[in-house]
């Protein structure tokens, strides 16, 4: 079959699924619903808000793309993309696999670079909205979107003006909406601290 | 130039916010920073040396500016903590037979004479050019 399948509904009435071969086209419907396994060699595109639920597995050599793609099977295609959410209890690049709670949980939530010196910087964000310079050395890293809580770890690292030293980070205060941390310099001959600026480089990385 | 946010901050200093480009910056300024702060182009803060004394900076208005007594406090500070390392290193090398910079006289009367200057500049140029002890 060559060309593109329209429908606003398809399920197949037997338990031995359905499979579309189109390799020139794509499959383009509003939602599907499948006893069995559903395969296209094309692409599968739920239109609009639609989901695709299979008891068996999904399969496209091409893209998957609805609202929400479940099955109790496995899902592949070349690109799955949801505009909602895609369940599933693992993930696999076809060579290595992994559960997706280790994907979830195992994936930095907030991360930021910055130098807060004569150019006050910030590189590269994610999960994060702004970075407060406080007084020297002095940081607080504010969330984009609070954490419910604040059982997070954060991590930091930091280098001084020169780049010729390594700065000790602490943390201050830890709230769900930001975190408060300092970053130090150390007189090794005498042990004592104080607060120096990261003037070359500051990492910050939060997991939960 | 990149726009930041500052405001005054509890101890009298000022706090400088940096948005990630994550939310628009009056977006951050409402969420992030308390009310009465400011917008302005980063290239508007204090720059060269009086980056050095940050918590010397002060907020009049839309203008950053240093307070030079404060600064000399934070300079003096500093110079202590390093004058004390110093002296330790001095002590240390003496022990190890390694030879200081100078004898111990000599050493003391610097760091006094380096206190007074601190004491007696006017400009921030100067208090840098002070600079610190050295074992």
């Amino acid at each position: 079959m060559a060309g593109t399948i329209q429908a606003d509904f398809l399920q197949p009435q037997s338990s031995a699924g359905l499979s579309i071969l189109n390799p020139s086209g794509n499959t383009v419907m509003a939602s599907v619903n499948s006893a069995g396994i559903f395969s296209s060699t094309g692409s599968l595109l739920v239109a609009n808000t639609g989901n695709v639920f299979s008891t068996g597995n999904v399969t496209a050599s091409g893209t998957v793309t609805a609202a929400n793609v479940t099955a109790s099977g496995v899902i592949t295609g070349n690109t799955i993309t949801s505009s909602n959410t895609i369940i599933a209890t693992n993930i696999s690049d076809g060579a290595n696999t992994t559960s997706m709670t280790n994907a979830v949980l195992g994936s930095a939530k907030a991360w930021v670079t910055f130098t807060a010196s004569g150019s006050t910087t910030v590189n590269k964000a994610y999960g994060v909205s702004s970075v407060t310079w406080n007084g020297t050395g002095q940081y607080t890293v504010n969330y984009t979107n609070a954490f419910a809580d604040t059982n997070y770890v954060c991590l930091a690292m930091a280098d001084g003006y020169s780049g010729s030293y390594g700065l000790i980070c602490s943390v201050d205060n830890i709230y769900s909406s930001n975190t408060q941390f300092s970053t130090w310099k150390n007189y090794s001959s005498s042990g004592v601290n104080s607060r120096s600026d990261a003037g070359y480089y500051c990492g910050f990385v939060v997991h939960k | 130039m990149a726009q930041v946010i500052i405001h005054t901050n509890s101890n009298g200093g000022v706090s400088v916010t940096m948005p990630t480009g994550e939310l628009p910056i009056e977006q951050v300024q409402a969420k992030d920073t308390p009310e009465g702060s400011i917008i302005i182009d980063s290239s508007a803060l204090p720059q060269g040396n009086d980056v050095i004394y940050f918590e010397a900076w002060e907020l009049h208005g839309s203008n950053v500016s240093v307070n030079i007594s404060k600064a000399k406090i934070i300079h003096t500070n500093e110079f202590n903590l390093i004058a004390a390392a110093a002296h330790q290193t001095r002590l240390s090398n003496t022990a190890i037979g390694l030879s200081n910079s100078t004898d111990d006289t000599t050493w003391s009367n610097n760091i006094v004479s380096m206190r007074n200057a601190i004491a007696n500049t006017t400009t921030i140029s100067e208090l840098v050019a002070i600079g610190f002890p050295k074992p």
